[in-house]
């Protein structure tokens, strides 16, 4: 992928997370102001930077959504959950299209959805503004009439409010131009779009009588019932309020449909001398949506457009108008024409609606097109230097006129003189820059500029007389505030240079202009090449001056993104040679072992050599394991960043409030781990939000403040992570549980009885099991918690619930930070070597056989005064052999954790530790469930991995 | 070679323009906003500063107006914006710039200004 893009949706996702955080904020009343900065800042950026590339859904989206923030911003007010929603919708959906072009380097076509996302922003944007109450929503006043369709019924308040735009539609043609006025522009060209396929398009008028009411008629329902219907309104009929008879029907339909005239007839047969309708041309829909201020277009924009008009480049010209659709405001005039044009040239470019659209662009610009001139590169040439030059000095003169009552009016007048001075070199002038600098030194001294800018004056062409008029106009304000102070030069005054502070189209003195349709088209083409560019077209990029979008490797950005597998298999080939190296000592071992070899000085020399080589190896392959970890780390951030926006939808839909706290993001954990991590957590806090945490008015009767609370945690606990979700709910009652188990045949009555209050928390954790009484759609979809065990079971690690009734629960969740080595307790029982993960090893003892009591059925011994069960393994295993004893009489127990009670496992004997690459069980043996699986150890001998959970 | 300071705080931007001018031989140092772009035009010299709008800490404007109130001696600068609005365009050549784009800059547009502003000849 290319480069820039990449950097882009790196860039683009950043920018969508700090966005979701600052609504989120935003709507906890967290300080607005700040907040709806950074949210606008961040919103213009991403859309600044999706303009580089050509994606007219995302900068669309993105640009309405800028303009909606900017009233927010102008007029701020408390954001509604309605435009959160809506806002956080947009975000959304411009993380799908980053997702797609991560994948297809292109986004998916979602035509409808951006519509309706564009559709409803700007409905939002006008009720804002409404809301507000300062700028005049989008419909002029006298026409705000209901569209039909939409679920509002007429009321009476309605009819009075349009009752004038009745009036003049009483008096005039039956398709009166204002009231389709107030038809949508969307919906306009959406009719237009039909019609090119569907002619048939009727207006009809239906004008009820005053007394239908009394006879039990319900024009509005008829009205809504056209069959066919398109689009539809309803205005007031009567102008006189003081003689309005409330009990008279008031109303009259304008409704467009595309049935026909014999099927109109059919549905209003009852009241058809009530009824006027008329075909109509769709082609009557064209108008401009007019707008209070506009954004007019440049000549350079126009010429561009109207060279791709002429060549009927319909795909160029589909492309240039996304392009400056992003650039400009929705609302203006000039949008709605380049929109009309847009809609002509996607879906009718051979029919006479496309003249009919680009004749009201070019009559709303008062467009002349430009005399074809000579070839315009898309190279830096001569004369683009010549343009560029004129404007630059133009733009420096307009600097030197400023009022420099500033701190920084030297500084500033420096500046400009030091382009003035680099105008010079590069457009071979130097012998110019001495008498330039002379300038400089007078006007430093007393801020007289007045030498410097007819010095400009001499430089630049003669205007075009067009342009003298605007210029002067628009130069007069600085300068009367300059003649105050030093009423010199009358001539600078009289004699007008071009200015190119205004839109492009002051600076038509350059000679030339694009032009001739065929070769505006190709700079498109290519400019666009360019901006989207991929480095491939290496041909190209050498014989012309485009940039080549590759970063130089000296400044090549500092991440690199890999393959997961390519370290997947890293980490193999480390664990590799871990096992490699641990066969290192036992090769001399065997040495020393050899005949001799004790007293051999060469052979002892040589077992000496291969130990100091094992410990050399044994340091890098530590060093090497420990790296590539380190590669495979991620925060627990990159799961948890999602929990805001989660818990903030759920509980909202739950009608819950809330407030989540988290702590530990930046706890590290092996990838994998993390992302197994993700479901189970997201389940958990379902479960929370949903059967955990309380409503508002339950909570307040119990005592506790209306808003619950959810606390999230990650930490690292030696070599483990421990994630906490606790919250302050209604906490789980272990007899309740125990109930429901016994009911639900998990478990037997007797079982239930003995079932300390840990063992019945721990009910939950079966499949099967669900307490909630009603299956929502937010938790309770079939995966219990027995899903989350079986998740964290698989990467070996453990959940430990506690509740207090009435309090809260906590739920607890330990995983080893890596899975791939694994350093495991090597024991021996019956003459047999396995292994015991030491992440379940909380230390080793031993005890002697005088300390171990019978308690009930339980052996059991005491430990730093607290009583320890013990299991023989031998037990565990069904080994028919009891555990030895050493010399002393001793038994080696191996305290391990159970859930959240230490356990004693009698063993023969202890044998240190060691690191193993775990595999798993495979072909007969995968059935087996009292190992995890087997490893190589440094002799060379398997031992089988232990699997406590199973066994215990 | 001569130096260009990029400030803009967005990284797409800002790996645009440095694959242009680097593309054309030009030294390019980056800036993400106008408080660090201020901490490096004050460290070392440039040839030209290339400066965005709209960005967290010091805006475009900010950076303007505390660059040019210093004594340095002031290279030309140029700002580059979304906003085509002229009152936008006015207060930039208020603050102390030299030239006003708007973006997306096409690159041959972008590469005739930096080098009458840098004072390049192009041939």
């Amino acid at each position: 992928m290319n480069p820039l893009l990449q950097q882009f949706l790196a860039e683009g996702r950043d920018q969508l997370q700090q966005m979701s955080e600052s609504l989120l904020a935003l709507e906890r009343g967290e300080q607005s102001s700040e907040h709806i900065n950074e949210l606008f800042r961040l919103m213009h950026t991403l859309k600044g930077a999706s303009s580089l590339f050509t994606f007219p859904e995302m900068t669309s989206v993105l640009h309405i959504a800028e303009d909606l923030l900017t009233a927010i911003r102008e007029r701020p007010a408390a954001l509604g959950r309605d435009l959160t929603d809506l806002l956080l919708e947009c975000l959304d959906f411009t993380s799908l299209l980053l997702d797609e072009i991560n994948q297809h380097d292109q986004p998916l076509a979602h035509g409808e959805q951006s519509g309706q996302l564009c559709q409803r922003l700007q409905q939002q944007l006008q009720s804002w503004n409404t809301k507000v109450g300062q700028n005049a929503p989008l419909q002029t006043q006298e026409q705000t009439a209901q569209p039909v369709p939409t679920q509002q019924p007429a009321t009476t308040a309605t009819s009075r409010a349009t009752k004038q735009a009745a009036e003049h539609s009483d008096q005039s043609s039956l398709a009166d131009h204002r009231i389709l006025q107030s038809i949508p522009e969307a919906l306009r060209q959406q009719i237009l779009i039909e019609s090119l396929h569907e002619p048939e398009l009727n207006y009809i008028v239906y004008r009820p009588q005053a007394q239908c009411y009394f006879s039990g008629e319900d024009p509005f329902f008829l009205a809504r019932q056209t069959p066919s219907c398109i689009w539809g309104t309803a205005s007031g009929s009567s102008q006189d309020l003081a003689n309005l008879d409330p009990y008279d029907c008031q109303l009259v339909f304008h409704v467009l449909s595309r049935a026909s005239d014999i099927e109109l007839q059919q549905h209003f047969q009852y009241v058809v001398e009530q009824i006027d309708v008329a075909p109509i041309d769709a082609r009557q829909l064209i108008f401009l949506s007019s707008q209070a201020d506009d954004q007019p277009l440049s000549q350079e924009t126009l010429d561009g457009l109207h060279s791709l008009y002429v060549s009927r480049n319909v795909s160029g010209l589909r492309q240039r108008l996304i392009d400056i659709l992003g650039q400009i405001k929705t609302q203006t005039t000039t949008a709605s024409a380049l929109r009309w044009l847009q809609c002509a040239a996607n879906h009718a470019p051979d029919s006479p609606v496309m003249e009919q659209t680009w004749q009201l662009l070019t009559r709303h610009s008062q467009y002349q097109p430009t005399q074809p001139g000579t070839i315009q590169h898309n190279d830096v040439n001569d004369e683009m230097m010549q343009r560029g030059m004129q404007e630059v000095l133009a733009t420096q003169r307009h600097i030197l006129e400023l009022d420099h009552n500033t701190p920084w009016a030297k500084g500033r007048l420096k500046a400009a003189a030091n382009s003035l001075a680099n105008i010079m070199d590069a457009t071979g002038q130097s012998e110019q820059k001495h008498h330039l600098r002379q300038l400089l030194d007078e006007s430093l001294q007393d801020f007289n500029t007045r030498s410097m800018i007819s010095w400009i004056d001499n430089l630049l062409d003669h205007p075009v007389a067009a342009d003298q008029e605007q210029t002067a106009a628009t130069r007069r304000a600085p300068i009367t505030s300059q003649q105050a102070q030093q009423p010199s030069s009358p001539s600078t005054v009289s004699s007008p240079a071009p200015i190119a502070q205004g839109s492009g189209r002051q600076r038509t003195n350059p000679p030339a202009q694009p032009t001739t349709p065929a070769q505006a088209q190709v700079a498109a083409s290519r400019s666009e090449h360019n901006v989207a560019a991929e480095h491939s077209g290496r041909a190209r990029m050498a014989d012309n001056n485009e940039p080549e979008l590759t970063p130089r490797s000296d400044n090549s950005p500092r991440y690199l993104k890999v393959d997961q597998e390519k370290i997947d298999r890293l980490m193999g080939l480390i664990g590799e040679m871990i096992v490699a190296r641990n066969r290192l000592p036992f090769l001399a071992a065997r040495i020393e072992r050899m005949e001799g070899g004790r007293g051999d000085p060469v052979l002892r020399e040589l077992s000496r050599d291969i130990k100091e080589q094992h410990s050399l190896i044994n340091r890098i392959a530590e060093e090497m394991q420990d790296t590539i970890m380190q590669i495979r780390m991620m925060p627990f951030s990159s799961i948890s960043m999602r929990f805001p926006r989660l818990v903030r939808d759920i509980s909202n839909r739950l009608g819950k409030q809330v407030r989540l706290e988290m702590e530990g993001e930046e706890t590290e954990a092996d990838k994998n781990i993390i992302e197994i991590l993700a479901e189970p957590l997201i389940h958990i806090v379902r479960n929370s939000l949903d059967h955990g945490l309380e409503t508002p008015e339950q909570r307040l009767r119990a005592g506790k403040p209306a808003e619950g609370q959810l606390l999230i945690r990650a930490s690292q606990e030696v070599d483990r992570v421990l994630i906490e979700v606790n919250d302050d709910g209604l906490g789980m009652d272990p007899d309740v549980l125990r109930e429901k188990a016994v009911e639900k045949g998990l478990i037997d009555s007797a079982t239930a009885v003995r079932l300390s209050r840990q063992e019945c928390l721990n009910l939950i954790l079966l499949p099967g099991f669900s307490t909630a009484d009603t299956v929502t759609d937010l938790s309770g979809r079939g995966v219990g918690m027995d899903a989350v065990r079986r998740a964290i079971d698989k990467v070996n690690g453990g959940i430990t619930i506690s509740s207090v009734p009435g309090k809260g629960t906590r739920i607890q969740i330990r995983l080893p930070m890596s899975i791939a080595a694994t350093r495991v307790m090597m024991i021996e029982t019956d003459g047999q070597l396995m292994g015991i993960p030491m992440d379940q090893v909380q230390e080793t003892v031993r005890i002697p056989q005088s300390a171990i009591h019978q308690v009930r059925q339980q052996q059991t011994t005491v430990l730093r005064e607290q009583i320890l069960p013990l299991v023989a393994l031998n037990d565990l295993l069904q080994l028919p052999i009891s555990t030895r004893l050493n010399e002393d009489n001793e038994y080696a127990v191996l305290v391990i954790r159970n859930g959240s009670e230490p356990l004693g496992l009698l063993v023969d004997n202890f044998r240190g530790s060691t690191e193993v690459i775990q595999k798993p069980l495979g072909g007969l043996l995968a059935g087996v469930t009292a190992y995890t699986g087997a490893a190589l150890i440094g002799d060379g001998s398997v031992v089988m991995i232990l699997n406590l959970r199973a066994l215990l | 070679m001569k130096r260009v300071l990029i400030i803009d705080d967005a990284s797409t931007i800002r790996l645009y323009k440095r694959c242009i001018l680097e593309k054309h031989g030009y030294l390019v140092e980056e800036a993400v906003n106008g408080m660090e772009g201020l901490e490096k035009a004050l460290e070392s010299h440039f040839d030209l500063y290339i400066v965005d709008i709209n960005m967290p800490k010091l805006d475009g404007y900010g950076f303007l107006q505390r660059i040019r109130a210093e004594d340095i001696d002031q290279p030309p600068a140029m700002m580059v914006s979304t906003e085509s609005a002229a009152q936008d365009k006015e207060i930039a050549y208020q603050s102390g710039a030299n030239l006003y784009l708007v973006k997306p800059a096409k690159p041959a547009e972008l590469l005739t200004f930096v080098r009458l502003l840098m004072g390049d000849h192009h041939s």
